[in-house]
């Protein structure tokens, strides 16, 4: 069997499959890297003011989500995996997982960076901690919105 | 340099920060009436500690500057990136390159005068200069070195020594400053460097030295072309405020002339020179991600030493309290 063969009977589980990897790497690298930064700064508090752990803790977990919802769009798309299914039904699939691999990796890192400025709040002022919560969540919505489209694709078109 | 790399130690720099000295506890040590209750005051604060060993109330110096090199210490530690902290140590390293080049030129001992918080080991570039081997120098101290040495057989003007020094120690830290690609360094720098040039001028003026002085000691780079001061030599101070009125630094600088046409004194300009500056830094306090609240930290510990020892040097002479007002500078926070 040649590589045209595998690409015409086995394409469509390939790219399914890529759509679902990236899913998961994507959002992953981004979260990794969020949760990463605002450990950074959460530490640096730690050093000082240990008793902050608690507050600390919230806005560190923040940037997690995106690699969350990419896990849970890769699990669904992987649902509708088989090896015989056509190309344009796993090249749909790879799109469908696009929106939260794409978003999810970007909107990680920036929202750690917010994440990461309110430690600063929680440094110097922790009554206002909230607002740093807050803020840090406004960036969660786009992550959000991503992962809802990639759900209503996965199951928007059945083959 | 990674901006994401200080993420850590800008924190751990705002939690310090809390520590200064605030604008009310500066106030209560200003109206304390004696040294005594001074000492009561400071002990509440972060310098408890150190303040409490103290014994005898004038040795306080001793105290400040062991403060100092503490928080260069802390900072050491707290910045990623040893260049930051450096850069604050380079003022110390030509102070005591210019005390030991006064040692080897005079022959006179002059120890008693070093700051030991720089970055060099001043011993050991002393046993270079008198070995005449300075190869392990580091380059651009090595150049001021030479250049010290060589015009002094000129000239044997012993006090050129400083005036080399000084303008090769801004160089210094200028080109440390371009390495680092921060545009508030940049610009801190440059209003630096205008200030010094204005100082220079009106210092040539009333020593009355020539123009060509002027022209050799002024500094290039800055904000203000060098010709601008040049042109301005023969003006009067009036003329000197109302020539540099639409310059960018002109919001700390007429105040700064002003005052010092008032009173005559260089550390009047100084003064508002030092409080032009901190404004500037302030900017650090939005930064959450670079090197700028680390040099902001120690700028303002810096500052806050020169506070605290203009309060404890004018209590322990019974200065009145509205006389040291007048010649505190802005604090950080």
């Amino acid at each position: 069997m040649n590589f045209a063969e595998i690409f015409v009977n086995f394409g469509g589980v390939v790219f399914g499959g890529l759509g679902v990897a990236l899913a998961v790497i994507m959002p992953g690298i981004g979260s990794a890297r969020g949760v990463g930064l605002v450990g950074e700064a959460t530490s640096g508090l730690m050093i000082e003011e240990p008793e902050k752990f608690g507050k600390s803790l919230l806005l560190e977990l923040l940037p997690g989500t995106q690699g969350l919802y990419g896990f849970v769009i890769a699990l669904l798309a992987m649902g509708q995996l088989y090896s015989t299914m056509e190309i344009a039904h796993g090249l749909f699939i790879l799109m469908a997982c696009l929106p939260i691999a794409f978003v999810g990796w970007k909107s990680a890192i920036f929202q750690g960076k917010v994440a990461a400025a309110g430690v600063s709040i929680l440094a110097k002022n922790e009554q206002q901690t909230t607002k740093g919560i807050i803020f840090s969540v406004m960036v969660e919505t786009y992550a959000l919105l991503a992962f809802v489209l990639s759900l209503i694709l996965l199951n928007s078109v059945t083959f | 340099m990674d901006r994401l790399d200080f993420t850590q130690g800008v924190v751990r720099t705002r939690v310090l920060e809390k520590k200064l000295l605030t604008f009310g506890t500066l106030e209560r040590l200003i109206d304390a009436g004696t040294m005594d209750e001074a000492m009561k005051i400071l002990k509440e604060t972060d310098y408890g500690s150190s303040f409490s060993l103290l014994t005898e109330n004038n040795d306080f110096e001793t105290i400040l500057f062991a403060e100092l090199k503490r928080s260069f210490q802390i900072m050491d530690d707290v910045s990623p990136d040893s260049s930051i902290v450096n850069l604050l140590r380079l003022k110390y390293d030509y102070h005591n390159l210019k005390v030991l080049l006064k040692e080897i030129i005079l022959d006179k001992d002059f120890s008693h005068l070093y700051l030991p918080i720089g970055t060099m080991d001043i011993k050991q570039i002393k046993t270079f200069i008198l070995n005449e081997n300075l190869q392990d120098v580091d380059p651009p101290v090595r150049a001021a070195i030479v250049e010290v040495l060589t015009d002094y057989k000129i000239t044997r003007d012993p006090q050129r020594i400083g005036i080399i020094l000084d303008r090769l120690y801004i160089y210094h830290f200028l080109k440390i400053i371009e390495a680092i690609k921060s545009p508030l360094f940049i610009e801190y720098a440059k209003a630096m460097i205008d200030f010094i040039n204005v100082r220079t001028l009106i210092r040539v003026k009333r020593q009355k030295k020539d123009r060509k002085f002027l022209e050799e000691v002024l500094l290039s780079k800055g904000n203000i072309e060098k010709e601008k001061f040049l042109h301005s030599f023969t003006d009067s101070i009036d003329q000197i405020i109302r020539n540099f009125r639409n310059e960018k630094i002109a919001k700390g600088l007429i105040p700064a002339l002003q005052s010092y046409k008032e009173t005559n004194r260089f550390e009047d300009f100084e003064k508002e020179m030092d409080n032009y500056l901190i404004k500037l830094i302030r900017e650090a306090k939005h930064i959450h991600f670079g090197p700028e609240p680390i040099f902001a930290y120690l700028l303002a510990k810096e500052t806050e030493m020169k506070n605290l020892r203009i309060i404890l040097v004018s209590k322990a002479n019974e200065i009145p309290p509205q006389m040291v007002r007048k010649r505190m500078r802005e604090s950080y926070v």
